[in-house]
Parts: structure tokens; sequence; C-alpha cells
């Protein structure tokens, strides 16, 4: 009886609605199909497809695309399959960068001695102190110890660096990470076991006991492959193995989810067949510049012996630095302007002034951080008293990750100023409610809540200063550095600056060829930072309702 | 939808692990057995600043001297040569300084104030060459007074006004950025005194801007070092030169020989308290052998190389240095 | 009462607790005095050789903000920041015209209507484009971007008659087109995360009223995320005025001339459109452009020309600084809160 012309509300025209949302929805597109055009461009140069023949094309549509394709359709109804491939992926992902980024700072960088030092003064003691507060919830000292080790530490590690090195030097590089490693690995390799899995404490024991073993036993093999080390085999087993490794039993306990297994399967068994087929084919393969000898090479003047090696370990250190560095000053201005000062009164007003005034920062352009870069931690030679402070050396790993940091605090501030505004005060209040005090209230309640807001301002500031140029031009690094930076006081090549210095050389080659080898380098970095944020943003807002 | 990520996460990840096994290798490698130098025990670290116009030698010459002494780590930077001066070299932060001109009163008194002695070397010489698109059949071949007309203010605007007999079109001029050495030069050298160098061009610091540029507009002409020239010799025409003893090809040998007019040379500035260390002292003499080495310079660069003679006396006044400063 | 083994002890432990809630407090409240310390520390960097270069002889302060030419080295020498100041605007209005409504309407679809899946692909795609290096950019724009709009604009004017002209090498409508995509993703991710927060009890408070999607997204959400939308543009803003790389690139090094100003009825002034169009089809250095140039130039350091990057970057400094104090000013006014 009541059809919709009868009703008397009369009728509401869709078509505004439906318009607007496909209008959305391309302005949406606009962004990402101008990266698409560029993104193909450049890999298109990189991996200089252009070579390739219609055999090489087939070969791989035929063994690895279509495959990979079925299995996304198939994944794409079932929920639990795509839940477990991501989380293969993404941890395969995660464990590769960890342990690729490990390896450079803890062995290639630093060194066995530094790292010793450092991990029995700071790591070790953190990590103890992390373990008794999660043991003892009553003790609320543990908080403020950690933080007295992280302030104490590097200090008494600095100081003791003699003692300890020699240490090392007995114990000997394999001896130094096995120690620092593989045995913690095992430990907390257990403890996943026994909560995660629930499993019972002989399986628990037997997979902390497993890793060790893995360890020492591979050693003769790793020994028969000249240019793997032991350390880095440690290293890989613990970083990468034991991320891999917790995937792996935690799709293979789900029955539903083992159909992810495909995936890995896919992508290794289609690239060894189709590498097969086209040798036996003799089909004409691609002629790429971004390949082995490009990532594991220094630059040079010519384009075919050029390569990013350099340039890749000082972007790694970089990053690493100034992702802790802006993570913690960061959040710490966030919460304090969020969580502790006073919306009124005088101090209120200053409060406000900040705020404005990093506002302000967040659009100084990054040539005035060189700028502020070179005039406080260069070119500076002040005496207070007894004490004279010359500067921290120019293109140096510390100059420009302070200087980078500076550059990107603000944008870090103010998303997760944002990130901490979006959590609802009535959370707060019932915290409070409960008797809980103000940094309780933040470390149970906002913190958790806003994290990955956090996160999200985290990534693209970071994604930023990965790419920045002017400020390193600035401080003074360099366009060419044949060996990567063996400390914090050395000098470094960024990959943004190795690509600025190779776009204007003047042969063709290397504008259009090393410089697209280059772009996409530094881009498979950024995307994989990107893939995993993305992953641990999605895990957090799941529990976080 | 989720197809592309997903197909570009596995290459992605393909080509990360790989990377990262790339890197396990290399990073076995860096802890192998104590370093087997390559015969040479030099070792220690040479920090290079400066033009970027010098820039192109010193890297084929650092890498040609890693080649035999593997030890000595090398950091060459592109700061200009006023920046180098002022802000790295003069605050005694390199130990070379590339320049594409002599150093200036003010960086000298820079350096003498913060206690820093340099040595002057003159390392190549660049032959500056005009460039004009591919299908300008009328304009190969100029007189300097001609040039001087194009690149003065208030002076040619359309081709015609230069010679009746060319294209009526405006002239659209690329050039050196009006802070580089390679425009004060040109100013000096073409425009001279009593005139000034027109505004009305686009200037830039990155060269390979000027080539395309030219390269898209047939009424188009720049000026650039001849080594971006030798490595786009298709892409572009070069001028000839006539200042009044018949048309010159910009090429490497008449600038050796003095024929073409626009040859200007190239400087580095090694830091005396610098030469005093082994490694440096043999990279500086090593520096000055190159400078006369014509495959380095010539074919690889595309700068022209000093004489056998011209080499010898800088070696000596090197040498003399070096003696000194130990 | 009988419960003491298992009540916590509420009267104990005060002293430690209250030096730990203030060791915490200090030790935030020190991380925000650091914001306070680059601020300081950027003036007085940029302020010691700005006053030097005031300073000489060669410059005057009516000359700096009147003269309309810079050319600091090349004759006849004048040390003019109207160009340079014209330059920015030219780029900076491009490209928000470009990423402000592509960025915003993004962030209404991704979160009122976009599925989450949709969601979860669309969003971090758009993430990568903030990542890519700002000299991939530029590089872009004067290879691809630039040849690309020539050809339209000689169809254009072929077939339809019009006279728009053609692009020079350095032009500011590329310029503007590459960074307002850079800044897209600055725009749509906040802007998609102070939507998001808006309570869903608000829009079903809409939808009860029967308002359309359509309505309830307009009406109701973006007024209500308005002071986080509104600090997205000015942090997108904010970065187009500092964008320095991918600039001097596409944009070329040369400043825009300034164009005549005519007047309507003898009062009103302003810029006929044919003027402005020709501004953005040459070239239009920025001031971050003519500092970076400055930088990297074989200028001698101590000298007046090198030293007028200083007083730039001092002059770039105040006007976001006014910038970001009007638009505190105008969110305050409108932020709202819940709960």
């Amino acid at each position: 009886m009541a059809t919709q012309n009868e009703t008397g509300f009369g009728q509401i025209s869709r078509l505004r609605g439906t318009v607007f949302k496909y209008l959305t929805f391309g302005a949406s597109l606009v962004g990402i199909l101008a990266l698409g055009v560029l993104l193909a461009y450049v890999f298109w140069d990189a991996l200089g497809l252009d070579s390739a023949g219609t055999a090489w094309y087939l070969t791989y549509t035929v063994v690895l695309l279509a495959p990979l394709l079925g299995f996304l359709a198939y994944a794409r109804d079932r929920p639990a399959v795509t839940a477990g491939a991501l989380e293969l992926v993404g941890f395969t992902l995660a464990g590769g960068l960890l342990s690729f980024a490990a390896i450079i700072v803890l062995i290639v960088i630093a060194g066995p001695q530094v790292w010793l030092t450092y991990f029995l003064t700071v790591i070790a003691p953190l990590i103890g102190l992390f373990l008794y507060g999660q043991y003892d919830r009553e003790a609320t000292w543990v908080g403020l110890a950690m933080l007295g080790t992280v302030v104490a530490g590097p200090i008494a590690g600095t100081l003791l660096l003699g003692t300890i090195g020699s240490a090392a030097a007995l114990l000997g590089a394999p001896g130094v990470y096995f120690l620092s490693l593989v045995l913690p690995g095992a430990g907390l390799a257990a403890f996943l076991a026994a909560d995660r899995f629930d499993a019972s404490t002989r399986v628990s024991v037997g997979t902390g006991v497993v890793i060790p073993v893995l360890a020492i036993v591979g050693v003769p093999l790793v020994d028969t492959v000249p240019v793997m080390a032991r350390s880095v085999w440690f290293a890989v087993l613990v970083l990468l193995g034991m991320p891999v490794g917790y995937a792996v039993a935690n799709t293979a306990r789900r029955p539903a989810r083992r159909a992810a297994f495909a995936l890995p399967a896919i992508a290794v068994g289609g690239l060894l067949i189709g590498e097969l087929v086209v040798g036996a084919v003799g089909a004409s393969q691609p002629s790429p510049w971004l390949d082995w000898q490009f990532l594991t090479s220094p630059t040079s003047s010519l384009p075919v012996s050029a390569g990013l090696y350099p340039a890749v370990i000082g972007s790694v250190f970089l990053i690493i630095l100034v992702s802790i560095f802006t993570f913690v000053f960061g959040v710490g201005t966030a919460l304090y302007l969020e969580e502790y000062a006073p919306a009124s009164g005088p101090v209120g007003t200053l409060t406000r002034l900040i705020n404005v005034n990093i506002s302000n920062l967040a659009g100084v352009p990054s040539v005035v951080y060189g700028l502020l870069g070179l005039g406080i931690f260069v070119n500076i030679d002040v005496q207070f008293g007894p004490v004279g402070y010359a500067g921290i050396g120019a293109g140096t790993v510390l100059t420009a990750a302070l200087t980078l940091s500076l550059l990107i605090l603000p944008i870090v501030v103010i998303s997760a100023q944002e990130a901490i505004r979006s959590v609802p005060d009535s959370l707060r209040q019932a915290s409070y409610g409960m008797g809980a005090t103000r940094w309780q209230t933040i470390r149970n309640v906002v913190l958790p809540r806003s994290l990955p807001g956090i996160l999200t301002g985290t990534i693209l500031a970071l994604g930023r200063a990965i790419g920045e140029t002017a400020p390193l031009i600035m401080i003074g690094a360099v366009g060419t550095k044949y060996t990567p930076p063996g400390g914090l006081f050395d000098t470094l090549t960024a990959m943004p600056m190795q690509i600025y210095t190779w776009a204007f050389l003047p042969s063709e080659e290397f504008r259009y060829g090393v410089v697209a080898a280059g772009v996409v380098t530094l881009l498979i970095v950024l995307l994989s930072m990107n893939s995993i944020a993305i992953l641990v943003r999605n895990k957090y807002q799941q529990e976080a309702y | 939808m989720s197809d592309s990520p997903n197909r570009s996460v596995s290459r992605r990840s393909f080509l990360t692990s790989a990377g990262a096994a790339g890197a396990l290798a290399l990073a076995g490698c860096t802890e192998g057995p104590g370093g087997e130098s390559t015969g040479s025990q030099l070792s220690g670290s040479v920090r290079i600043t400066g033009s970027s116009t010098v820039y192109p030698v010193t890297q084929a010459v650092t890498e040609q001297f890693r080649s035999e002494h593997s030890q000595v780590e090398f950091n060459v930077s592109r700061d200009g040569s006023g920046g180098g001066f002022s802000n790295l070299f003069c605050e005694d932060n390199s130990d070379f300084n590339n320049a594409s001109r002599k150093i200036s009163s003010d960086e000298q008194s820079q350096c003498s104030d913060n206690g820093v002695e340099y040595h002057e070397i003159n390392i190549a010489t660049d032959a500056l060459t005009v460039i004009v698109n591919n299908e300008n059949d009328w304009a190969a071949s100029l007189t300097t007074d001609q040039l001087k007309e194009i690149w003065e203010a208030d002076g040619a605007s359309t081709w015609a006004d230069v010679n009746a007999d060319w294209p009526d079109e405006e002239i659209s001029r690329f050039g050196a950025a009006d802070t580089s050495g390679t425009f004060d030069y040109f100013r000096e050298e073409i425009i001279g005194e009593e005139a000034n160098h027109t505004s009305n061009y686009e200037p830039t610091e990155q060269d390979n801007t000027i080539l395309q540029g030219v390269q898209q507009d047939q009424y188009a002409i720049g000026y650039f070092g001849f080594s971006f020239y030798q490595s786009n010799q298709d892409a572009v025409t070069a001028v000839s030169l006539d200042d009044g003893e018949g048309a010159v090809e910009p090429t490497l040998d008449n600038a050796k020989s003095g024929d073409y007019p626009l040859a200007r040379p190239l400087f580095t500035y090694p830091k005396v308290s610098s030469l005093a260390e082994d490694h440096i002292a043999e990279f500086a003499r090593f520096y000055v052998r190159q400078s006369a080495n014509t495959d380095l310079i010539a074919d690889q660069v595309g700068y022209v190389p000093k004489t056998e003679a011209e080499m010898q006396s800088e070696l000596d006044a090197l040498n003399e240095v070096i003696s000194n400063a130990e | 009462m009988s419960n003491e083994g298992q009540t916590p002890d509420l009267t104990g432990d005060r002293g430690l607790q209250t030096v730990r809630e203030s060791t915490y407090k200090y030790a935030l409240a020190g991380c925000a005095l650091l914001s306070v310390l680059t601020t300081v520390g950027i003036i007085a960097v940029l302020f010691v050789d700005a006053a030097e270069f005031f300073a000489s002889p060669v410059v005057t302060l009516g000359e700096f903000f009147t003269s309309t030419r810079f050319s600091p080295n090349l004759e006849p020498v004048s040390f003019g920041i109207l160009p340079l100041v014209l330059g920015t605007l030219l780029i900076t209005f491009g490209a928000a015209l470009v990423a402000l409504p592509i960025g915003l309407l993004t962030a209404i679809y991704l979160s009122e209507y976009a599925s989450p899946r949709t969601r979860s692909v669309l969003k971090p795609m758009l993430e990568v484009l903030a990542g890519v290096p700002t000299v991939v950019y530029g590089y872009f724009a004067l290879v691809y971007i630039t040849p690309a709009l020539n050809v339209v604009i000689r169809t254009l004017n072929g077939a339809v008659g019009t006279q728009f002209p053609t692009l020079g090498l350095f032009n500011g409508i590329s310029a503007s087109i590459v960074v307002g995509i850079m800044i897209i993703p600055m725009v749509s991710s906040i802007s998609e995360d102070a939507m998001s927060s808006v309570p869903d009890s608000l829009r079903q408070a809409g939808y009860g009223l029967g308002a359309t999607k359509f309505n309830v997204s307009l009406r109701i959400v973006v007024p209500a995320a308005v002071s986080g939308i509104a600090s997205s543009f000015i942090l997108a803003i904010s970065r187009a005025i500092g964008e320095t790389m991918a600039v001097v690139l596409a944009a070329g090094s040369r400043p825009p001339d300034i164009p005549p100003v005519q007047t309507a009825f003898g009062i009103i002034p302003y810029v006929g459109p044919g003027d402005l169009l020709g501004l953005y089809s040459e070239s239009a250095a920025t001031m971050t452009v003519a500092m970076i140039n400055i930088a990297v130039s074989d200028l001698s350091g101590g000298s007046t020309a090198y030293q007028s990057l200083f007083a730039i970057g001092l002059t770039l400094f105040v006007i976001t600084l006014g910038m970001n104090v009007i638009s505190d000013a105008i969110a305050s006014r409108y932020r709202e809160e819940y709960e």
C-alpha cells in the first residue's frame, strides 16, 4: 500500500549524491594515476624492460602472473586466507628489512666491540627491566629505572668501551653475536611459543633450544659459503628466521589460513620455473640498470659500473637515527602539549605560542634547516666556561641525522597532536575515575588509542626525510663517496644525494638509466617501510576496538 | 582492486630480500680475514669540496687512484666554488677545494684568518661551447661580435636583428645562472666591461636543462661546458666562433692550441697542512700527473688536458710545497 | 575489610609516584622546549647574516622591499624581493588549487564512501605519493609534464582557436601541478583522520532526520572536522611554500616579471587574466629557489650577494609565521570538541 510515491514525503533526488560519490572517487584516483604513470616510467627504465622480448613476457605471464592472479581471485572471498597471506608477506618483509638494517648497523657499522658494549650497558638492562615490569606489575619504579638506563647507559658504555672491547675481542665476533642475538632470540621464541601458541612447557623449551642449536649446526655449512660470515648467519637466523617462523606457525595452525602458503609457493616456484624456461628457450631478457652490481658497488664515472651501495647504507643509518630521535621527541612534545600543558593562564598562552611556533616550523623550507644545521652543527665554535663545542663535523652522519630530525619534527608533532586529540575525553575521565595518575592514563589509555594516528604521521614524515636533498647539500654531505659510513662521526652520502648528483651529469645513460635505478631502489625501501607501517597500524586498529 | 599491491609486493619482497641477501654477502666480505690491500699501504681519508664543473675530473681521478690504493677513502662533494671556499675549505673542513675561477680576495682573507694555507693548481681547461638547435642552419658559425649582440642587455631580440637574412623569430636564450663561474667567464670574455649580460634568458645551475631547452626550441641558443656537448653531440649543434682569425670549431685540440677563444682554466686548491700527510701528498701528485692524461681528461670527462711541460712545472711546484709542508 | 591482601594500598607509595609523575612531566616539557630552541636557532642563524647583508652599503631596506628586480650578480645589481614573493605566491596558489580540492574530496571519499577494503588499499597508495623524492618530481615535470601540456595547448589552440600561450621549458604550471600532487597525501591523510574521528552518533543523527549521505558528509562531517581539515590545509600550503628542489627544476631560476597592474573603474586594482596566464607560462623562481641557487653557486661566501640568501630566508620565515598566527586564530575559533 505504501509505495514510495504515496508516502507524502516526496522524492529526494539521489543524483547529486551519486555524482558526488563518483567525483570523490575520481579525485582519489587522480593522485594515484599520476603516481602510477611516474612509477611506470621509472620502473620501465630501471628494469630495462624495453629490451625484453615477447617470449620473456609470455613466460612470466604464464608462470608467475597468472597463478598469482588466480590466487588473488581465490583469496578475495576468503578473508582468512587473505589475512594469512598478508601476515606471511608482512612478516617476511619486516624480517628482511630488520635483518638488513641490523646487519648494516650492528655488524658493518658498529662492529662487535661497540655493539657488545652498548648491548651490555643499555639494551640488556632495558630488556631485563621491561621483563621484570611485566612480571611484577606493582613495581612502579621500573619506568623510572628504564628512563635512567637510557640516560646513564650510553655514558657508562662509552666509558667502558675499552674494557668491554677487549672482552669482545676474546669472545670473537661470532661469539658476541651469538650471545647478544641468538640467546635472547631463543628466549623470546620460547616465550612466544608458550604465550601466543599455548604450547606446552616442553614444546616451548624445545623451541627455545632449537634456535641456538640451529645456529651452531649451521656454522659449518655457512663456512663453506665464502661470502657469508657467521655473525651474519646468526643475525639472519634470529631477525629474519624468527618472524617468518612466527608467521608460518601462526598460519599453519589455523586450517582456514593454510591455503595462504600457496602465495610464497607461487612466487618462488614461478620465478624458478620462469628462469629455467627463459634460459632454455633463449628469450631475450631485459637488461636492467637495477641489478646486483648496482646495489653492491660504489659510484663511478662510468654509467655501467656505477652503484648505490654506500648511499644505501648511509640512508639506512640516517633513517634509523632520525626515526628514533623524532619519535621520542615528537611524541614527547605532543604529549606534553596535549596532556600536561594548561590551556589557560600565562602558561596557557605560552602553550599556544609553542603550538603556533611548531606550525610555523613545519613550513620552514628545507634549505633553511640546512642553514641551521650548518650554523649550529658545523661552523660553530663556542666556549661555555671550561667546556668548548666546536660542532660535530661537516657532512657527518650525526649532523645529517640531527638536521633531518629537526626538519621533520614539527610534522610529527602536529600529526601526533591530532591523533592524541582525537582520543575521546570520556576515556581519560574514566581512567582518572578509577584512580589512575596522569602518566598511567597516558600510558594505558591515550597512547595505545592514538598510536595508529601517530604512526601515520611519523611514516609520512620519515618518507619525506628519506627523499630530502637540500639540507644534505647545505651541511656538506658528499656527492661521491666510495665506502659506507663507519660510525656516527663519519661522512656520509645518502640515496637522494647520490641520485641528485647523477641526474646532472652529462652522459645520457646516467640521467635516464642509473638515475631510474636509484629512484626505484629508493621507492622500494620506501614502499617496504610504508607496508610495514600499514600492517602495524591495521593490527593496532583491530585491537583497539 | 587488490591485485596490484599484492603482485608488486611479492616482486618487492623479492627485490628487498635479494637486496638483503646481497648486503649479507657483502657484509660477510667486509668481515673476512683482515683486509688484503692491493699492494699499497697508503690509507686515510681525503675530503674534496667545491665547483661542480671540476667535479667530473675529480671523480674520475679519485676512482683511478683508488684502484691502486684501495685503502684510501674519498669524500667528494659539489658545493660550488664559492660555497666550498667559504663554508668548508676556509673553515678548515676539507683538504682540497675545486674552483672554476681563481680564489677571490674575500676568500683569501677568510682562509688566512682561519690559518688555512693553500696552493693553487691549474688542473685542466674547459672549452666553453655555444650551442644551437639542430634545425638552426643559419647560425652554425658566429663572430664574437654577433655573439655579444645576442647576449648583451638591450641587444638583439630576434635573429633578424643580428643579421637581416636570418629568420625574424625571437631568440630563446639558455645559459648559466648569474651566480656561477661560467657566467662570470662568459661575461668577461664576450660581453666585456662596457655592456651588461642580458637578463632575458633562462638561467640555470644544471647544464642538462640548457641542453634540453636548446634541443626543443628551433630558435634557441645556449652555452655550457664542453663535457656536456661531448656526451650529447647528436642532440645539438656546436657553434664555431670567429674572433677575427677565422671560424674555429669548439674542439679540445683547438682549445689546447689556443685557437678557440673561449678556453677557461679550472683549478684545485689543496690545503698545505693536509699535504703533510702521505696519502694526501701522493694523491696530489697523482692528480697533477693525471692532468696531462688525454684519455682521462679529454675522452672520458671532456676537458682540455695540460701539456706535458705545463704538467711538469705544476708537479715541481707541488713537490716543493709538499717538502716545505713536512 | 576482609580483603586486605587484595586491595591495593591507596595511602602508600605517594612519594615515589609523585617523583615519577614529575619526572615524566618535566621530561616531556623538555621535549617541547626543543621546538622553541629550534626556532631560536633558526632566527639567530638567519638574523646574524641578514643583519650583515642590510648593513652593507650596496643595500637599503627600502630597495629590498620595493625593487621589482632580483639579480644578485647580473648587472645592474638589484636585491628586490618582490619578484621572488610573486613567484612563491604563483606556485603556492597553483599547487593549492590542485591539491586542496582533490585532497579534500579524496578524504571525504575515504572516510565516508569507501568500503574498508578499498580504504585499506587506497590510503597507503596515497601515502607513497608523499615519499617520492622531490628531485624526481621536478625532473618528471621538466621531462614529461611540460611537453605533454604543450601538445595539449597546441591542439586546443589549433582546434578551437583559443590563444593560450605555449609553455616555455621552465614554467609555473608544471611546477604547480607537480607540487600539488606532492602535497595531496598531506591534505587527504590528515583530513581523513580528522573526519574519521567525528563520532558516528552525529552521522546517525543526521540519517535519522532523513538526510542523504551527501548531506551528512558535506553538512555535518566536514564542518565538524573543520579544525583538522584546516590544519591539514595549512601544513600542505606550508610545504608548498617551502618546496625547493621540484620548483628549481620545473620552474627555473628566473623570477617572474611583475605584471602591470590595471585599475577597474579607476579604483580597484587587478591583473589581467592574460597577464596572469603569461606569468604561469614562463619561469617563476620562488624565494626558496633563489636561496638554493645562491647557496650552491660560485659566489664568494662573504659577499653581499651570498648574504642576500639569509635576508630572503628571514623574509620567508616572517611570512610563514604571520600566516600561521592568523590561521591559528581562525582555527581555534572553529574547533569543536566532542564528549
